[in-house]
This record gives C-alpha cells, sequence and structure tokens, in this order.
C-alpha cells in the first residue's frame, strides 16, 4: 500500500524538471551535499514533501541554511536505514496528537541510531527533525532525550544537561512541596 | 519555496539562537522542550524536571501536558492482601489474612506502604445495635483501591474503604468510614487462596 502511495507521489513529481532523479540533494549551513532518496525524503519529511511536489528542489542542492552538516548527515542516515513499512511522514503528522496518542517506542535499531550521537549532536539532530517536520525522527530523538531525564533527581538532570538551578532555595521548597504527591508515582 | 515558512512539527527549533554554551538544551525552544517532557514515562519524572529549572516548571504545568501525565498516573500497587476464604470476617477474628508488600526496590513506596493501616485496626466496633459475633466488619471485595466491608446478618451494611495512612490522622467516626483520599496509596488485589 506505501508503495504504491510512493509511486503515486512519483507520478506528480515527475511534472517537474528534475523528476527523472530519484534522489534529492540537500545542502547543510555550511555547504556541504547529501543525496537522499526522493522517495525516502517525501515519506519521512512533511517539508521536503512538500518541496518535491512544489518544484522547490535544486539540483544543486537544496539550501537548508538551518542545519549543520553534521546533523543533516544524520538525517539522511536516518532516511537511508528507514524500511520501507512506515506510512508517510504527511499520514502520521495527520494522525498523531501529542497529547492523547500513545508514543510509539523507537524500534531497536531506531534505539541505536540516537545512543550513538554525542550530547551536542542528538540536539541537532532534533532541531533538525523539528525543522523538516520528521515525526518519526522526532519522536526518536525526544525520546531519547526524555529517557537521560527519567529517574534522576533535578540535581542530576542539572548535571546532565548543563543548565543552572534558577530557583532560590525558597521557591525550589514550595514547589517541592506543591509536587510532592507526584512522587508516589514511582 | 523557502523551506523555513515550512517548518513542521513544532516549530520550536528557530525561535532561538543557536546556543553556543555547551548546554544544548538551553537552545531547544519551548515547543520542543515540550515534546521532550511528554515522553517522560511517569508523573514522579515530569515532577523532578520541572524541579530542574524555571523554564521547565512553566512547560511541565501547561494544562495539555499535564493532563498527558495525570491519565498515566495509575495508582502504584502496595502490595496484596491474601485470605483464604472470600466472605472473611474482618480484621481481627480471622487468622489467616495477610498483607504481602509489592514495594521492594522502591523507597517511597515502601515507606508509604510502612505507614498505612490495612487492617483497619482503629474501624470502630461500637456500633450497639449489633452484638456479637455479627458486629464484626467482613472484608467482601476489593477494587480500584477500595476494600468492600460489611457487618450485620447478610451484611447489608457496608462500606468502601481505603486503606488510609496511619501518619495523616482523619477526622474520626462517620467521616472516617467514609473518606478516602484522591491520591491514595494502594491500588488493589485481593486474593482468595
Amino acid at each position: 500500500m506505501e508503495v504504491d502511495k510512493g509511486k503515486g507521489e512519483a507520478e506528480e513529481t515527475r511534472k517537474v524538471a528534475e523528476a527523472d532523479r530519484d534522489t534529492v540533494t540537500l545542502k547543510s549551513s555550511d555547504g556541504k551535499l547529501f543525496e537522499v532518496s526522493k522517495e525516502a525524503a517525501a515519506r519521512l519529511s512533511t517539508v521536503l514533501a512538500g518541496m518535491i511536489a512544489g518544484g522547490s528542489i535544486d539540483d544543486n542542492g537544496t539550501d537548508l541554511k538551518q542545519i549543520g552538516s553534521e546533523a543533516l548527515e544524520n538525517v539522511v542516515d536516518y532516511c537511508n536505514k528507514h524500511a520501507n513499512s512506515i506510512p508517510s511522514a504527511a499520514l502520521i503528522s495527520s494522525s498523531i496528537s501529542f497529547n492523547t496518542a500513545p508514543f510509539k517506542e523507537p524500534e531497536e535499531w531506531e534505539r541505536k541510531f540516537v545512543d550513538r550521537l554525542s550530547h551536542d549532536a542528538l540536539f541537532d539532530l532534533v532541531e533538525a527533525a523539528n525543522f523538516l517536520g520528521m515525526e518519526r525522527l522526532l519522536d526518536v530523538t525526544c525520546h531519547k532525550i526524555s529517557e537521560m531525564m527519567k529517574g534522576k533527581s533535578p540535581d542530576q538532570i542539572r548535571e546532565v544537561f548543563n543548565i543552572k538551578n534558577d530557583y532560590t532555595k525558597e521557591e525550589l521548597e514550595e514547589i517541592r512541596q506543591e509536587l510532592a504527591w507526584a512522587f508516589y508515582d514511582d | 519555496m523557502d523551506a523555513s515558512q515550512e517548518s513542521g512539527g513544532g516549530g520550536g527549533g528557530a525561535k532561538k539562537p543557536k546556543a553556543t554554551s555547551s548546554s544544548p538544551v538551553a537552545a531547544v525552544g519551548d515547543e520542543l522542550l515540550r515534546q521532550i517532557l511528554l515522553r517522560l514515562p511517569d508523573m514522579g519524572s515530569l515532577a523532578n524536571a520541572a524541579l530542574a529549572e524555571k523554564r521547565w516548571y512553566a512547560i511541565a504545568s501547561d494544562p495539555a501536558v499535564f493532563r498527558r501525565f495525570d491519565a498515566l498516573r495509575h495508582p502504584p500497587l502496595l502490595g496484596f492482601i491474601l485470605t483464604d476464604r472470600g466472605d472473611q470476617l474482618f480484621p481481627r477474628r480471622c487468622s489467616i489474612l495477610r498483607f504481602v508488600h509489592a514495594t521492594r526496590g522502591y523507597s517511597n513506596l515502601a515507606s508509604v506502604a510502612a505507614g498505612t493501616d490495612f487492617f483497619f485496626e482503629d474501624l470502630p466496633d461500637d456500633d450497639l445495635e449489633y452484638g456479637g459475633w455479627d458486629a464484626d466488619w467482613r472484608l467482601r471485595s476489593c477494587a480500584g483501591g477500595r476494600l468492600l466491608l460489611s457487618r450485620g446478618y447478610g451484611g447489608q451494611i457496608t462500606r468502601r474503604l481505603r486503606p488510609h495512612r496511619t501518619d495523616r490522622r482523619l477526622p474520626p467516626r462517620i467521616h472516617r468510614l467514609l473518606a478516602f483520599h484522591p491520591h491514595g496509596p494502594l491500588r488493589h488485589c485481593c486474593r482468595r487462596g
């Protein structure tokens, strides 16, 4: 079914000048070029799907000024690794409501994919996934970051994420009391 | 088409300038941070995150975030009440009625369990309308964190009770019998042997 949909999309984009190519070239903020399968890009990224359908893909490298080369490499890597069985990004984004839908657990390869990333690379990737409208990759990267918080004390969380405590002692105590009931949920 | 107009999911990406500091999470926009916090597994983790920084607290307090975690809050299982009969005399006359703790490894829960009166030791048995054996409370059922008790011939008087914490005294008498804690500790489980 997804394959048919992919073909359908390909039909539509045939009008576009570069339609005979089955890859698109993406250009990072620092000018590096990456090739990615057009089908995968359209399926996994609502933004790239829109650009492909709208014919705004540049043969010489579509500028993605907000994304650095390391993050873009990871995006492309993710697209390439992604199995064909996943519904199109547009389909996912229309059906997910973040407030109600349970999140899908990352698959084993997706876990490994984000586990190997450095802290900085992970955050760059989450921004890139958000920017490109890649719901699934956003899911996987946000999940990974939330796992880094799980079961940690506020102090440990600050240490992991290198953030400063901007509470006064009194404020902290007040909120701690306000939230005390939450901790019975362990 | 300018791709920057198309930002898909959360929108937070381009809002803030890229941080040059060593704290990449500070560069993440509120909406993205919200997406991250939404994926925490339980209310305790969310509360700890909220205590880390004021911005995190503000996002965690967002009603939409909060609602999601509230829905996730399955009251934790403290343990089981074991009986050898379904219609057990309660609390003192039966010899085989045990509470089995299921809190090993959860220090928060263990202290809750330790401070909880599961057998209503201070349940009044001074209701003089009834005398003799039928003045005893019987455990009839257990569900949703409450015990169903009855006494009298045919069990016509029933109370739904949630085991309460002995370190938080409740008002006496009838209020105590009907009171329950909205965030009380016991989920349920009554196994009949």
